[in-house]
């Protein structure tokens, strides 16, 4: 038993409908109720790709399955500010089931729902509701001013009355109305002119095989472009640090897509974007560290004696105040003038059509397959061959090439993904996901000690607490030098499982063309 | 989960409206709220219109699990099932008697549904039986309603020499007052005489014509009389029970 929507009619009369109702069951008519709800869920969709809902309704917060109207988890929630992230939420079962949702996104509202509802209790002989007839009017807003509106009818269960909720059902289905399979609030976010879901971080954009090489280019860097754009108004609003990190990686790719592609555009034509992006992404450097250490707060306590806690919350106060600073000077620079024009102007490139000769671009009519082919497994050749030459006494600079090296390759693997098998390009993004988080770790945690010293030798030691603070950046610092050489000696268990015989054949059968063959002779 | 029992070693305390009423009161909070009503009379199935199902048994209910979701009712009210009590529950005694671990059987039948209710309110059957002694073990608290007349105290002292003697846990126990009328005598003496036992909560529930009302409305209180004083008390009440520390 579960609740069943009807769409209506255009000729639809409740008052028919339940003069109707009258001839065949008990019925007793509620008074019109209203009421007000405010919807939410994060910029990427995190609780509608669940199927869920997060709705505030007057003191009420409620987590709901999008295609029910039964609450699942819902707390008392009497502050006029909404919960932004999971963890203001301090009590009940809403907050477990957010954090593993949400994450560190914050949660915006999507749109706001006001309702009329005109209730039929359906009755037994002892007058007692075994199902409930909901005819509801349904309008919602959204920020940008749009409305829509929706009218139907939800026939409730009442536990333990299965056979009376299955007769009502079929006396509506004879009366000719439809179930609705769809869930309201997704129809009404589409009538809105919203698009639940459209936005993901995840890379996703179709190509054709034949496609010249430097239209695919165009695609590729146009969809990046669009990306890059949608998260500058979270980031600047410091909404939560999703949009400066999605935002970066945009960056990342476009100039990986740039680097790796050589010969598509002309070198000249590219050359000035390059730099520019890069001062790009370099300017947002230190904001991203500072993001990060202060999302690791809960795990650096953990590493220390709690009687160096008070230390610690002197280096996060220090991180937090410095992270304020620095979010105002990268706010400040994405709306200067200069960034808008070079953002605008680089629009403008990705849209032309311009051909380009021979000789100014060799690659670019290259069908793009083939150049993804070749390029995939130049990439991959390449990890092969330095990783099998790292031992254990190499120095740390050649595991942080090669993790750059995967990461190059994986960019590859996500432009291209759709001009190859669905399944086996999973797999492999899979098994490169594993080796690059491990290497990721190692680095984070070479990373994260260098900056820690570098905060040591900026320690004032007149301040107050300072010695303590010393103390547990000190503690923090042998513990993360512990684990990165726990990390170390992994390394090559994992990269045997990345370099495995089934692997390279699967590289090899997906990628290797008859040029890159020819080469290789 | 929380598991409130209301008991009385008599009948027509106040029992089952207290119990009806404040799992009334649990689910108006916003909590999914059960009641178990275990009393073969039915008192608290009655008010909430419903009826065990053909197959119910008392048999079933101990065998709990599966056997007990399939027979939980939805009452009229939002996030408030209850299951209806059978009129072979009035043998429970026996059945519990053959059976394994028979004083900690209704723990066993109630853990499975933890997951699922925040409140779970027992409405026991008078008596002390076996059927009181595994509601002593599975309750969190044990309420009981007192009406102060010194035949009623001396039932109550009864029952914390029984806990004493079977070595349950006496922290359990919690009074309240109820069917309290003032201009008796012996009423406001013995109320004064409990005065400073912190056994007792604060609130009395007042003797009340419109309490029984219930019975022709087939409703909790607050649903039909908002603003009497036995509403406010029984509001009172659920506010100092579910803020006792043993509920957590």
């Amino acid at each position: 038993m579960r609740d069943t929507i009807c769409s209506l009619p255009e000729s639809f009369d409740f008052d028919q409908l339940t003069q109707d109702i009258a001839r065949s069951f008990g019925y007793r008519k509620e008074p019109l109720r209203s009421v007000a709800q405010i919807v939410f869920d994060t910029f990427d969709w995190r609780l509608f790709k669940k199927g869920k809902t997060l709705v505030r309704e007057g003191n009420w917060l409620f987590l709901a399955a999008l295609d029910r109207w039964d609450p699942e988890g819902r707390i008392v929630w009497k502050k006029r500010k909404a919960p932004e992230f999971w963890w203001d939420i301090t009590q009940g079962d809403l907050r477990p089931q957010l954090k593993s949702m949400l994450d560190v996104r914050a949660l915006l509202p999507v749109m706001r729902v006001s309702k009329t509802i005109h209730m039929l209790r359906i009755l037994n002989a002892d007058e007692k509701t075994v199902a409930k007839v909901q005819f509801e009017t349904c309008r919602a807003r959204a920020k940008s001013g749009s409305s829509h509106r929706i009218d139907f009818l939800t026939l409730l269960p009442v536990r333990g009355y299965a056979s009376e909720f299955r007769a009502v059902q079929k006396f509506l289905k004879d009366a000719g109305l439809v179930e609705e399979k769809e869930s309201i609030y997704v129809e009404l976010m589409r009538g809105l002119g919203l698009e639940p879901g459209a936005y993901s971080s995840k890379f996703r954009i179709d190509l054709e095989p034949g496609l010249p090489a430097v239209e695919a280019a165009r695609r590729i860097i146009g969809h990046l472009l669009e990306i890059m754009k949608k998260n500058e108004a979270g980031l600047m609003a410091d909404t939560d640090t999703e949009f400066l990190h999605d935002y970066r990686v945009s960056i990342r790719r476009i100039r990986s897509a740039l680097r790796q592609m050589k010969g598509v555009f002309p070198k000249e034509k590219t050359a000035r974007f390059r730099t520019a992006f890069a001062d790009i992404g370099k300017s947002t450097n230190w904001l991203r560290d500072l993001d990060v250490y202060l999302l690791k707060k809960d795990p650096y306590r953990a590493m220390l004696p709690e009687y160096l806690a008070p230390g610690l919350d002197r280096l996060f106060r220090d991180l937090a105040q410095e992270r304020n600073k620095e979010l105002a000077s990268v706010a400040k620079s994405l709306q200067s003038a200069r960034y808008r024009k070079t953002v605008a102007q680089w629009e403008r490139f990705v849209a032309s059509s311009m051909h380009y000769s021979e000789e100014e671009a060799p690659e670019a009519g290259r069908p793009i397959q083939e150049l993804a082919s070749d390029l995939i497994y130049k990439r991959y050749q390449k990890i092969i061959a330095s990783g099998q030459k790292i031992t254990d006494d190499s120095p740390d600079e050649a595991l942080h090439r090669l993790r750059i090296s995967c990461k190059r390759l994986r960019y590859l693997l996500e432009f291209f993904a759709s001009l190859f098998p669905e399944k086996e390009i999973g797999r492999l993004i899979g098994q490169l996901k594993k080796l690059q988080d491990h290497l990721g770790d190692f680095n984070d945690l070479c990373v994260q000690q260098q900056q820690l010293e570098g905060y040591l030798g900026r320690l004032e030691e007149s301040r107050e607490e300072a010695a303590l603070t010393a103390a547990a950046v000190g503690g923090l610092i042998t513990s993360l030098n512990l684990k990165q050489q726990a990390v170390r000696l992994d390394f090559k268990k994992r990269f045997q499982a990345f370099s495995s015989r089934n692997n390279q054949a699967l590289f090899q059968r997906l990628f290797k063309t008859s040029r890159a063959e020819g080469e290789a002779k | 989960m929380s598991i409130i029992a209301l008991y009385h070693i008599k009948g027509g305390v106040g029992k089952t409206t207290a119990a009806v009423n404040l799992a009334y009161l649990a689910s108006r909070d916003g909590h999914s709220t059960l009641l178990f009503d275990l009393d073969p009379q039915g008192s608290a199935s009655f008010y909430f219109r419903i009826r065990p199902g053909q197959k119910f048994r008392a048999k079933k209910m101990l065998a709990g699990g599966k056997k007990i979701t399939g027979h939980l009712k939805g009452t009229d009210f939002d996030r408030l099932d209850a299951l209806p009590s059978h009129i072979s529950y009035r043998n429970l005694d026996i059945a519990l008697d053959g059976m394994k671990r028979s004083k900690r059987r209704l723990q066993e039948v109630l853990a499975p549904l933890e997951k699922e209710y925040r409140y779970i309110f027992l409405d026991s059957p008078p008596n002390i039986t076996m059927v009181s002694e595994n509601i002593f073990h599975a309750a969190d608290i044990v309420v009981v309603p007192v009406i102060p007349t010194t035949l009623s105290i001396l039932a109550w002292d009864k029952l914390l020499d029984f806990f004493k003697a079977k070595n349950l846990d006496r922290r359990k126990i919690v009074a309240f007052f109820s069917m309290v009328e003032n201009r008796k005598k012996m009423h406001q003496d013995t109320l004064e005489r409990k005065q400073g036992d912190n056994r007792f909560l604060k609130t009395v529930i007042p003797y009340s014509a419109v309490v029984e009302k219930m019975g022709v409305h087939r409703e909790p209180l607050p649903r039909f009389d908002h603003n009497s004083r036995a509403t406010q008390a029984y509001e009172d009440l659920w506010r100092e029970i579910k803020a006792l520390k043993r509920l957590g």
